[in-house]
This record gives C-alpha cells, sequence and structure tokens, in this order.
C-alpha cells in the first residue's frame, strides 16, 4: 500500500544542514495500523509528512499502491492528497467555520456537490460522535471534540490512508482512550490503512499492529508490536516500552529482601502458576511474588514477574536454572 | 456672529464634508481592489507558502515599503504627472484622490499582510493536506480566518486617511481637513477651526465604532 524507500530528508538551516530523516524504508500493507515511535526529534513526524508529501523528501522514493508519487506536482498531487486523509495533534480547523462547514471544505475540495455535502457530512458527525455539535463553531468544542471534526474531515472523501500526526498528545488519558477508539473503529470498518506517530508506547501497544521505532532520523527496529514489545533489540526500545510496563520495586523492599531477586518474564500461552509451585516442590526454595504485571497486547497476553527466592545456595541455583528453561526471559536483579 | 455667517460656514462645511467623503471613499475602494490582493500576494509568495518565490516577494514588499516611506506631501506632488493623466488634471478632489488611493492601498496591503500572518499555518497545512486549489484555500481559510483583522485594518486605513485628505488642500482638493487649514489657520478664524475639528472629531470615532461592529460581526469564531 505504502513504500517508502531510501527516504532522506534534509534541512538546511542557517550554515548548517539537518537530516531529519536518514535512509529510511518502509513497508505499511493495506489496512495495517501503523506506528511510528520515537522521543521527539526523532524525525518521525517528517517522515510522516513525506507520505502526503507536505514534506519532500530529499532523495528515495515513495510508493502509493505502485505509484512512484515524490515527483507529483499540482494537479496530479491534489488528486493523490484527496485518497490520504489527515490528522494533526493541534486539530488545525478553520475556526470562522462550524463543525459543518469545516467538514464540507473537505468534501468541497473533492468537487462534491451541495447535495451530496448535505447527505454524506450527517452520517460522518454520527460516525464520529458529534451529531449535536453540527452547526458549533470549534471554540466551543473541547479537545476531544474538535479531534473528532479533525478525524471527520479527514474521511470525508473516504481515503485509503489516515495519517495521524501525534493525534492525542493534547489530550487527556480518557479523552486519547476514546479517541484511539474512534481510530481504530474507522480503521476496522473503511478498511482504511492508518499510520500514527507518537513517542508515547502505550498508544501504539493500544491500537497499532506493527511498529516502527526511529531514533535520530534512522529506523532502529520495526515489526509486529507484540514482538518489539516482548522483544525488543535497541536500547531505544527498550527505553519506550519501559516507561509502560514498569515495574518498579520499592528500595526498602530490596533492602530486607533475603535471597535471589529474579525477573520473569512470560509471553503467549506459557502458564505461571504451575511454574513456580513446581520449582518450590522440586528444589525445595521458597518463593515470594514481590511484584507482577500482565499485559495484553494485540490480544496477547506478556506477563512479568518479579519474584525472591530463598534457600541454600545450590538449591536456589538449580532452581534458577530450572526457571529458565520455563520462561521467555529470566533477569537477575 | 449672523445667522448669514453661521450658514456660510455650514454650507462650506456640508462641501467639505462632500469632498472628504468623495476621497476618502474612492481611495478606501481603491485600497480594497488593489490592496487586498497586494497583501495576499506578498503573503503567499512567503517561503513555505504555495506560490513561494522569493524574487517577487522582496520586490513587491520593497515597492509597498517604498511608497509608505515617502511623506504624502511628497507622495502629492510626485504623482502630479500621473494624475494629470488619469485624471485629467491636477486640482479637485478626484485629483486628490489618487494619490490618496496610492498610499492608502500600500498601506493597507501591508496591514492585509499583517493580519494574514496571524493565521495558524496549520490550518493552511491541513487544507492543503486535503489537496485544496490555492484558489479554494485563499478565499475559503485565508481571507476567511482573516476577515476580522481585514474589517479592522480597514478602518485603521480610513481614519488614516481622513488625515492625509486634509493635506489634499494642497492641490485644492478640499475637504472637511482642508477647511480647518484654510479658515482656522491661514485666516485666524478660530471658531471655524474649532466647529470642523469638532465634526472631524465626530467623524473619525463614527469610522472607529462602525469598524469596530463590523470586525465584531465578521468574527465568526
Amino acid at each position: 500500500m505504502i513504500k517508502l524507500n531510501n527516504i532522506r530528508v534534509r534541512f538546511t538551516a542557517k550554515n548548517s544542514v539537518i537530516e531529519a530523516v536518514k535512509n529510511v524504508s518502509l513497508a505499511i500493507g493495506k489496512g495495517e495500523v501503523y506506528g511510528i515511535v520515537g522521543s521527539s526529534g526523532a524525525g518521525k513526524s517528517t517522515l510522516l509528512r513525506t507520505i502526503n508529501l507536505l514534506e519532500r523528501p530529499t532523495s528515495g522514493d515513495i510508493l502509493i499502491n505502485d505509484v512512484k508519487i515524490n515527483n507529483f506536482k499540482a494537479e496530479k498531487l491534489r488528486k493523490v492528497r484527496l485518497k490520504i486523509g489527515m490528522i494533526f495533534q493541534h486539530y488545525n480547523l478553520i475556526n470562522t467555520k462550524t463543525v459543518f462547514e469545516n467538514v464540507a471544505f473537505a468534501m468541497r475540495v473533492a468537487g462534491k456537490s451541495k447535495e451530496e455535502r448535505g447527505k454524506h457530512i450527517p452520517e460522518i458527525l454520527s460516525l464520529v460522535g458529534l451529531s449535536e455539535k453540527t452547526d458549533a463553531h470549534p471554540s466551543k468544542l473541547s479537545g476531544g471534540q474538535k479531534q473528532r471534526v479533525g478525524i471527520a474531515r479527514a474521511i470525508a472523501n473516504n481515503p485509503d490512508i489516515l495519517l495521524c500526526d501525534e493525534p492525542t498528545s493534547a489530550l487527556d488519558l480518557e479523552t486519547t482512550s476514546s479517541i484511539l477508539d474512534l481510530i481504530k473503529d474507522i480503521n476496522k470498518r473503511m478498511g482504511i490503512t492508518t499510520v500514527l506517530i507518537s513517542h508515547e508506547m502505550n498508544i501504539i501497544k493500544k491500537i497499532c499492529d506493527k511498529v516502527a521505532v526511529m531514533e535520530n532520523g534512522h529506523l532502529v527496529e520495526y515489526g509486529s508490536v507484540y514482538d518489539v514489545f516482548t522483544n525488543p533489540q535497541h536500547d531505544i526500545t527498550k527505553q519506550l516500552i519501559e516507561h509502560t510496563i514498569n515495574l518498579e520495586i520499592p528500595e526498602e523492599l530490596l533492602k530486607i529482601h533475603k535471597g535471589k531477586l529474579v525477573k520473569l518474564i512470560f509471553k503467549g500461552d506459557l502458564a505461571v502458576e504451575p511454574v513456580i509451585s513446581d520449582t518450590i516442590k522440586k528444589h525445595n526454595v521458597s518463593i515470594t511474588i514481590l511484584h507482577g504485571k500482565i499485559e495484553y497486547i494485540s490480544g496477547k497476553p506478556i506477563g512479568i514477574l518479579v519474584i525472591g527466592i530463598d534457600g541454600n545456595d545450590i538449591n536456589i541455583e538449580n532452581s534458577i536454572n530450572s526457571l529458565t528453561e520455563n520462561v521467555a526471559e529470566l533477569e537477575l536483579l | 456672529m449672523t445667522g448669514e455667517y453661521l450658514q456660510g460656514i455650514s454650507q462650506d462645511l456640508l462641501k467639505a464634508f462632500y469632498e472628504t467623503f468623495q476621497m476618502v471613499g474612492i481611495a478606501l475602494l481603491t485600497s480594497i481592489i488593489i490592496g487586498v490582493p497586494g497583501g495576499l500576494f506578498l503573503y503567499v509568495t512567503e517561503k513555505g507558502l504555495f506560490f513561494s518565490n522569493k524574487f517577487l516577494n522582496v520586490i513587491s514588499g520593497f515597492i509597498i515599503n517604498i511608497i509608505r516611506s515617502i511623506p504624502f506631501v511628497i507622495l502629492l506632488v510626485l504623482l502630479l504627472p500621473l494624475t494629470q493623466k488619469i485624471i485629467g488634471t491636477t486640482i479637485g478632489p478626484l485629483a486628490a484622490s489618487v494619490p490618496l488611493a496610492i498610499a492608502s492601498t500600500a498601506f493597507y496591503a501591508r496591514l492585509v499582510w499583517v493580519s494574514l500572518c496571524e493565521i495558524d499555518k496549520g490550518v493552511i497545512e491541513a487544507s492543503i493536506s486535503l489537496g485544496a486549489t490555492p484558489l479554494l484555500i485563499i478565499t475559503n481559510v485565508l481571507l476567511r480566518e482573516a476577515l476580522p483583522g481585514l474589517v479592522r485594518g480597514l478602518t485603521v486605513t480610513a481614519v488614516s486617511l481622513i488625515g492625509y485628505s486634509a493635506m489634499a488642500g494642497i492641490v485644492g482638493g478640499g475637504g472637511v481637513g482642508d477647511l480647518a487649514i484654510r479658515f482656522g489657520y491661514y485666516r485666524y478664524e478660530t471658531d471655524v477651526m474649532i466647529i470642523t475639528v469638532f465634526f472631524l472629531i465626530l467623524l473619525v470615532q463614527l469610522v472607529q465604532v462602525l469598524g469596530d461592529y463590523a470586525a465584531d460581526k465578521s468574527n465568526k469564531k
């Protein structure tokens, strides 16, 4: 659906050249929700904006449905953009137009008649849950409602692709969740290929199928969200994930605890309980569960457990060995 | 003061107001017709916008600034040959309208540019991402979002024009300001000067109140 081949974007600032995107290649399949994550300044926003050529790449190709678009201009480019909706962190609504008029503007751009607009817009507004705000101006809406208008405008012309530029970064947790649900819902309902960028793994985890991680303009890692979460390769990925799967044990507990502290990670269907009780029986050790969490990513579980193992040294050693065989990952703390 | 005298003044005043309206009206109309596209041109040729063109942008900005930096009295005289060509005479309110129109158009074009600069670039970007043509963006986004600013700018221009038009007396343009200068200043008829200045204040206030009202009405946020 979307193919980015060796994309580089360079900016020339005063006396210096900044390369925001460095040789990035990425393939996004039809109907996928693809997340691009990275800290601020990683180049993810610039990369996203090359897809609809708001930013022209310095080199590299952008293919949409196998058509190379990076040299498109004027009318040809506008035709392509009609099929690519985009939503923004700060909504970017036309303040002097009502909710209805904002969506109507998008449809006018596509050359839709007044009748078509009058028929289609109420449908879209009800889809995004804004039927009652049809005639309100953006200044009278909350952040979440504004983003819903942004979404309505972006999908008004039935695009094939939806680009989301940090769509929830200015919203509170609850609103974020409802906006993400809406994006996912639209993705499923319309089969619209969605590319979403965020600096938060939590958001990626919630709605994305696949994720690419960026750092300093490089694409450092990509894959299915579950794989990247359960088996992060790169330091920046590990850091980003740590913010979401946060298992901190209070210092006091670490001090008073005798024996070995071990962090176990379970993936997929591995059952937790038998492993622990088996170890206790087999190796004659006592095990205390200090902390634990099960996350569901793309519907699959990943469990993290911090346990303390106490007993004589050989038994502890043996139990750690047998645990290693039975869990996905084991880390001595 | 006799009744005849007062009647004389009121007739002079009436004529002066008519001339002021004529000059200011022509200049304002020109400002809207040429100043708005001028300000738009200055804006859309800026870096990062859809008709980005450094050369044209610098040139147009330069022309606007030259006109704005020439003192109006000098502009009035400088433009005499042009006025002669356009109007066929260099005397009278119609002739005075030519330099007034040129000065106020440049002034208003800059104000139009200022209001356009206030627009959130993100809104323009969103419109571009929708696939909108430049024409649609100009009519539906730029002019619409900037409308209150454009109205306020026009009010400021109108008030300045009333002031400028006083100098039109040099080419026999007449008008309220000129009346104040001729009778009050040159002929030491202080009472006439006070009366005309009083009416000028009233006129400016009226323009400002109307302008504020229109700006409020046009602000649909």
